[in-house]
């Protein structure tokens, strides 16, 4: 970062000498802050999970949520400035029901990310705005394209994928998402995989308190977005707990 | 009266600059809002009566399927009764294109508070005074959607019946009904209600609303010997919405039925007939 | 210019004359209230109608502001509750405000004002406000519908209003009287007089029947009371 602190970095409209945008960058240096978010894409569904690092007990359990349902039949997974996130959110509702008043069919999830996207860029284009602090996941699943997924960067750009991870520990996850062979895996089983990630890849020396958010979308969900039922989810996480104590265990033998 | 046409007419004759042999060439002639936007001053595709009872612990709400274009029968199976979430139901009397409208107002409503996730739902005397609103801005506007809207429910305080006029007059009753529904079927709703003392029972109630829509069918011209019912109780309560949708009915016995099926389907093969005779004598 | 004509639209099926639009309705009903030295009787038939169609038997036309001031409301029932509606929400602003009950003769004044502020699209309701003022003692207010109003000690409003007026004015106000020595009246003499009125309006009026609700208002609070009416 030689060329912090030569003027370039001050405007979301100029590039610097080098080609680049710093105040993009700065964005995305904001999303490294926040609690690891990962998206799952199985053979039947979509499977979104959140740490939600809780910076303080007084907070009220559940508080400051981080994964939204945009329309029935998509659910968005979000990372870094929550503020962003909401206003993103709001954005992407607002296009869901626009196209539901002008075609009266849900809209495709392609196209959702298309325009979001393009709202996303927008903010990087002018002196007197600032990017988005946060990067988004979209899921859904319909009968016809089944499991879809996206992921949204404060500059705009944006892919479709199979599995995906952004926030704190995104290089940890995204290792131990690519051992998973995705296209073969149900909900059911990207649930534990999911809770498993989270847990393995929390750090619990620089934060202490996190809250596991966990939703679903697929062919067991008739294609609505759902938070995983607690059930379920108390599973999932009794497992991934399990696999940690394992992990130190072994750790420990080979000391 | 202006009517479309009408509007339509004297607006192309105002924009057609060269048609107007009045003006100088210098001259522009300022076309006034009136001469060009007309509103609803008729319902176009219209729908008939629709009626509604209370029950020992319900509501049930009966309307037929028909659709009409003046005194033509233009749809026969029109899906009027529409299920807003697990504790409304809702249809109106009037413009089908109105009601279509209000449905996708609602239905968006419905799922911007569903996505929200918060267990709350929209509760039908809510969503009715949410009606009158509606109604009463449109008609304030001389806009009017042009319908009677009958709203039914079922939540925590009990049944809930109310309806909605085109100019947003409300109120909640034990009986209610639209349209001719209003002349024809009210006080027969009232004396069963009255006779039940209030606590009939749910087949009583079905029973009263399909005397009501066959009485509907012979005396208004406009409504049809198909039936759609809905009811809720505090079944809906326990996740499942029971969806009670009689089967229609008909007023010929089976075997006078089958006889005037018989007798049509031999007339149209006579038609048939006589038609490739035709041609191949041709 | 002649018109061009179109043939094979809606109206070549209509064989009735196509309806118009029309903002108000005529929803019936009838008011009367009555102001004493230490009390208000404000009372309302429950019918509500169009025409000859009853829409329903149960429906009050008496709105409470607040423990102290009633109002009387018919004629266009959507403009009714929409006033009504709107006073209500004015009533707990100014309470939340002010920090107090208004008083029933600033609602008075408010409500007026409320009405003519829609001089030019009004409101089309005949109201009548009922209440005790800031001395205990029982106030009368009507209104026309663009906001006019006047006080006094007994009004009928509504469909039968101008049957009722001269009835009260013999019965309550002792005109057209001789000899009369004593002008004043009891609560319970009101009561009665307002039960009876009632009686003949629905004797007479087609849109006033059904059942009355009665609302009395002294300092201790508002009693309610019911009465029925004939149902033809």
């Amino acid at each position: 970062m030689s060329s912090i602190g030569t003027g370039y970095d001050l405007s979301a409209s100029q590039f610097s000498p080098d080609g680049r945008v710093f105040q993009v960058e700065y964005a995305q240096k904001a999303i490294e802050n926040s609690g690891t978010v990962i998206g799952l894409r199985g053979k039947d569904g979509v499977v979104l999970a959140v740490e939600k690092l809780v910076t303080s007990k007084l907070y009220e359990p559940g508080a400051n949520k981080r994964l939204f349902t945009i329309d029935k039949h998509i659910g968005m997974a979000v990372a870094g400035l929550i503020s962003d996130a909401r206003a993103v959110a709001e954005v992407a509702r607002t296009e869901a029901a626009n196209y539901r008043s002008q075609y009266k069919s849900s809209i495709p999830l392609k196209y959702l990310n298309e325009r979001v996207s393009m709202y996303m860029h927008a903010y990087t284009l002018y002196s007197a705005v600032r990017p988005f602090g946060c990067s988004v996941i979209l899921s859904t699943y319909t009968e016809e394209d089944g499991p879809e997924m996206y992921m949204i960067d404060p500059s705009g750009v944006s892919y479709g994928y199979f599995g995906c991870a952004v926030g704190k520990a995104k290089q940890a996850a995204k290792t131990e998402i690519e051992k998973l062979k995705l296209k073969d895996m149900s909900c059911q089983e990207l649930v534990k995989e999911a809770a498993r990630i989270i847990y393995l890849v929390h750090d619990e020396l620089k934060d202490k308190q996190f809250e596991l958010e966990m939703s679903w979308i697929g062919s067991q969900t008739s294609g609505v977005n759902q938070q995983v039922p607690a059930n379920v989810h108390a599973e999932a996480e009794k497992d991934a707990k399990a696999a940690m104590e394992e992990d130190s265990d072994s750790e420990t033998e080979d000391i | 009266m202006l009517n479309i046409s009408d509007a339509m007419t004297s607006f192309e004759r105002n924009s057609i600059r060269s048609n107007d042999s009045t003006l100088e060439d210098h001259q522009v002639k300022i076309i006034k809002a009136p001469d060009f936007l007309t509103r609803t001053l008729y319902p176009m595709t219209t729908t008939a009566s629709v009626v509604g009872i209370k029950f020992n612990n319900g509501v049930a709400i009966a309307a037929d399927v028909g659709g009409y274009y003046g005194s033509l029968n233009r749809f026969k199976s029109l899906d009027r009764l529409y299920k807003v979430n697990n504790n409304i139901v809702m249809t109106t009397t009037g413009d089908y294109a109105d009601f279509q409208y209000m449905r996708e107002l609602i239905q968006q409503k419905v799922i911007s508070e569903e996505i929200l996730d918060d267990s709350f739902s929209l509760k039908a005397f809510s969503l009715h005074t949410w009606l009158t609103r509606l109604m009463y801005n449109r008609r304030s506007k001389f806009d009017p959607l042009w319908n009677n809207v009958i709203v039914a429910g079922y939540d925590n305080n009990g049944p809930f019946l109310g309806i909605v006029d085109k100019l947003g007059m409300s109120y909640e009753d034990s009986c209610v009904a639209t349209g001719m529904g209003g002349y024809l079927a009210t006080p027969l709703l009232r004396d069963v209600f009255e006779r039940g003392k209030g606590n009939l029972t749910k087949q009583e109630a079905h029973a009263a609303l399909q005397k009501c829509m066959e009485i509907l069918y012979y005396r208004d011209t406009q409504s049809l010997p198909k039936v759609n019912i809905y009811d809720f109780g505090p079944w809906s309560f326990t996740n499942c919405f029971n969806k009670n949708k009689i089967e229609p009915f008909r007023f010929l016995s089976d075997e006078l039925y089958l006889y005037y099926s018989a007798k049509q389907f031999l007339l149209a093969l006579l038609y048939l007939f006589n038609f490739f005779f035709r041609q191949a004598v041709d | 210019m002649a018109m061009p004509r179109s043939y094979g639209g809606l109206s070549d099926y209509r064989t009735v004359p196509a309806p118009s639009f029309s903002p108000y309705s005529e929803n019936g009903g009838s008011v009367v209230a009555v102001a004493g030295d230490d009390f208000a009787i404000i009372a309302s038939d429950t019918r509500l109608s169009t025409g000859f169609q009853i829409y329903t038997r149960n429906q009050s036309k008496l709105f409470k502001l607040s423990d102290k001031t009633i109002l009387g409301s018919t004629g266009c029932w959507c403009d009714v509750l929409s006033l009504t509606r709107l006073v209500q929400t004015r009533i707990k602003m100014y309470q939340y405000d002010h920090n107090k009950v208004m008083s029933t003769p600033a609602v008075a004044q408010m409500l007026s004002v409320l009405l003519y502020y829609k001089r030019f699209f009004p409101y089309y309701v005949a109201n009548i406000l009922a209440g005790i003022d800031d001395n205990g003692k029982g106030v009368v207010y009507s209104y026309d519908p663009i906001g006019h109003h006047e006080s006094s000690k007994f009004r009928a409003g509504g469909t039968a209003g101008a049957l009722l007026q001269p009835l009260l004015d013999n019965q309550l106000g002792m005109l057209n009287q001789e000899n009369v020595q004593d002008k004043t009246y009891t609560l319970e003499k009101a009561h009665a007089i307002v039960k009876d009125v009632f009686i003949s309006a629905a004797e007479r009026d087609i849109f006033t029947g059904d059942r009355i609700s009665i609302n009395i208002i002294t300092k201790d609070g508002i009693r309610e009371d019911s009465f029925e009416l004939r149902k033809d």
